[in-house]
């Protein structure tokens, strides 16, 4: 029987791109995680031995401020991959995440990212096509808010409701002219 | 072939075979830029993403009032057009020059390995990796922007790291 996390995975449209083996591979190597409302994932300064990819729910990325209060930043969604930089750059945590809608995580640690980097191509790419976009989308995010809360600071602490991420474009892209 | 062009795919990807650095080679161009004339413009569809290699850019965002809002300056050695050749979007910044700039400009197709061609498939991934090590500190650099103008009176360093030497506006 599959778990609840190889189902939820097959259940992303990014996943369309990987085969049914693929996905119950990377099921299977990572490590399932719950999270509930408001429930801490890693706060700022933490290290980092894992990165995670968002099967369901959505987390708020914080950070903390030079007088201690803390900003909310961004949001990450299904599909998204976080905390990759601790493994790609054995950096700490630059931010805090924290559970907004109850979510459910795969759980990726450094040796099994780097066994996926040496030997499953398919997978490892995946995961970075993941990052990259999920990145893109956020930076976007800030610097539209930059740009609004420049002209008017009261806009700074509100969190735009992000737009729904353009999956369909690049999965059309990612799979080539003949992809679905 | 001129020898900066090799040195600049290695200093992003790392060293690779010599078929694997012939095969970018061709795919690849240096471009030098002026003072004042744009690497990308806002609202350009993405085709290309760039290595800056030589001089600054500045990084500015039209705000409603046509105005440029200064987002950041970008330093040698830095990744840019990323998010946008990612996802195939128009570019959501203008980069121009402030000093005479050399860029390594690669099309975005590289990101993508061909499965018709066995030697496109290391530098994808590679390139995607770079472009994701980046794009962490374009994110880092756009975050610790956004948090200046929260703490108007504080100093926010830039964030400096491999391939993303973004530094912030030092003027208001």
């Amino acid at each position: 029987m599959p778990s609840t996390a190889a189902t939820l995975l097959r259940r992303l449209p990014a996943a369309a791109s990987l085969s049914r083996h693929e996905s119950a591979r990377l099921a299977r190597q990572a490590r399932e995680r719950d999270l509930a409302p408001e429930e801490i994932l890693f706060r700022q300064g933490d290290p980092a031995e894992h990165m995670y990819l968002v099967l369901a729910g959505s987390l708020l990325v914080r950070a903390v401020l030079p007088g201690g209060e803390e900003l909310t930043l961004g949001r990450v969604f299904p599909g998204d991959v976080v905390g990759e930089m601790g493994l790609l750059e054995c950096s700490p945590r630059s931010g805090t995440l924290v559970c907004e809608r109850e979510a459910v995580l795969l759980v990726i640690d450094r040796v099994t990212w780097n066994a996926m980097l040496a030997e499953d191509d398919a997978i490892a790419s995946w995961l970075l096509e993941r990052c990259a976009e999920g990145l893109a989308r956020r930076i976007g995010a800030v610097m539209e808010r930059i740009v609004a809360a420049s002209q008017d600071p009261t806009l700074l602490r509100q969190l735009p409701e992000a737009p729904q991420p353009r999956r369909r474009g690049l999965m059309a892209w990612l799979l080539g002219p003949g992809g679905v | 072939m001129d020898p900066r062009v090799l040195d600049a795919l290695r200093t992003l990807l790392g060293a690779q075979p010599e078929a694997q650095e012939a095969w970018l080679v061709e795919r690849v161009v240096l471009q030098p830029y002026e003072p004042g004339s744009a690497v990308v413009l806002e609202g350009q569809r993405a085709r290309d993403l760039f290595l800056l290699l030589e001089g600054r850019l500045r990084i500015g965002k039209q705000r409603p009032d046509k105005r440029q809002e200064r987002i950041a300056y970008l330093q040698p050695v830095a990744l840019l057009g990323l998010a946008s050749a990612v996802l195939g979007t128009a570019h959501p910044t203008t980069a121009v020059a402030v000093e005479p700039s050399l860029c390594l400009r690669l099309p975005r197709a590289l990101l993508r390995a061909d499965p018709a061609v066995p030697l496109s498939r290391e530098p994808a991934r590679r390139l995607l990796q770079a472009t994701v090590r980046g794009m962490n500190a374009q994110l880092r650099a756009v975050n610790a922007r956004l948090l200046r103008l929260e703490e108007p009176g504080e100093q926010v360093a830039g964030a400096a790291c491999d391939l993303g030497a973004w530094s912030l506006p030092s003027d208001p």
